[in-house]
């Protein structure tokens, strides 16, 4: 049934839907990231930032499908905010 | 119950064992935590992760992940309940995500579409889809899915290749349901 669906998608909506769930991921590991970093890591702010993106840069360059991110811009487009001062 | 084993280094591991796991974002079955899934002690999985971790060591995976890049072989227990399992290895549904995968990746090229990720990511995120639309249809959230994937290079080893190029992987996709149960340092692994 779930394969059924997919395959009776017009293509426009399996694009998107693609890159939803694409993002979604995207999203989830970030956070993943950015709460153990809060959590365990670094007590300083400014220092559990520069953790973070640093590690969103690693992922980015481990997944090129993802280098049209900006750091800020995906933070800002993300509908939870971050759990981590973005400034 | 669900047991399964990670390969990875020394420097990872001691992050894993203070932080917990982190997700993929993509993956040969979909983004998730890979473990090669074992029954006993005398597991192929050890082996598995084994030449995983050769592997992706030889590639550099692990040169900024820290400095010990030695072998470190985690398994963990799966905490988790039958029907949050999602198991894609049985022939039957193993055929069906084979052939939406094949059908829908020759729909995305030739749709003028203009795609730039590599096909790789693409395949990952046909499988995310699949198992999203599957947990929608049954309103459940999967914990894990168990799939058959490709061993690593340089396996399936003397004896594994008369068992075929695959090893049964527990792909999980909640984190939190992962129970580390042992870690240790291995130097060389023949099977």
């Amino acid at each position: 049934m779930a394969a059924k669906e997919i395959e009776e998608m017009p293509i426009e909506q399996l694009l998107a839907e693609i890159s939803a769930s694409k993002n979604s991921q995207f999203a989830a590991t970030i956070r993943q990231i950015a709460k153990f970093a809060e959590n365990y890591l670094y007590p300083d702010e400014t220092q559990r930032y520069h953790v973070v993106t640093t590690e969103i840069k690693y992922v980015k360059l481990k997944e090129s499908a993802y280098t049209s991110f900006t750091d800020k811009s995906f933070i800002a487009a993300n509908e939870e905010p971050f759990p981590l001062a973005a400034s | 119950m669900i047991f399964g084993i990670h390969g990875t280094s020394v420097s990872v591991s001691e992050k894993i064992n203070k932080e917990g796991f982190i997700t993929s974002i993509s993956g040969m079955s979909g983004p998730g935590v890979y473990f090669w899934r074992y029954f006993n002690e005398d597991c192929y999985a050890r082996y598995l992760s084994f030449m995983w971790w050769k592997y992706s060591k030889e590639r550099g995976e692990y040169n900024k992940l820290g400095k010990n890049t030695d072998c470190c072989l985690i398994a963990m227990k799966l905490n988790t309940t039958e029907d949050k399992t999602l198991d894609l290895s049985h022939g039957q549904i193993r055929e069906e995500v084979r052939s939406l995968v094949n059908k829908q990746l020759k729909r995305i090229k030739t749709s003028g579409a203009k795609i730039t990720e590599p096909e790789e990511i693409l395949v990952s995120t046909l499988y995310q889809l699949f198992v999203e639309k599957i947990e929608n249809y049954r309103g459940v959230k999967f914990d894990a899915i168990i799939s058959d994937i490709s061993t690593p290079k340089g396996s399936p080893g003397k004896i594994g290749r008369y068992f075929g190029n695959c090893g049964e992987a527990v792909v999980v996709l909640n984190t939190s349901s992962i129970e580390i149960i042992a870690s240790d340092m291995v130097t060389e692994y023949e099977y």
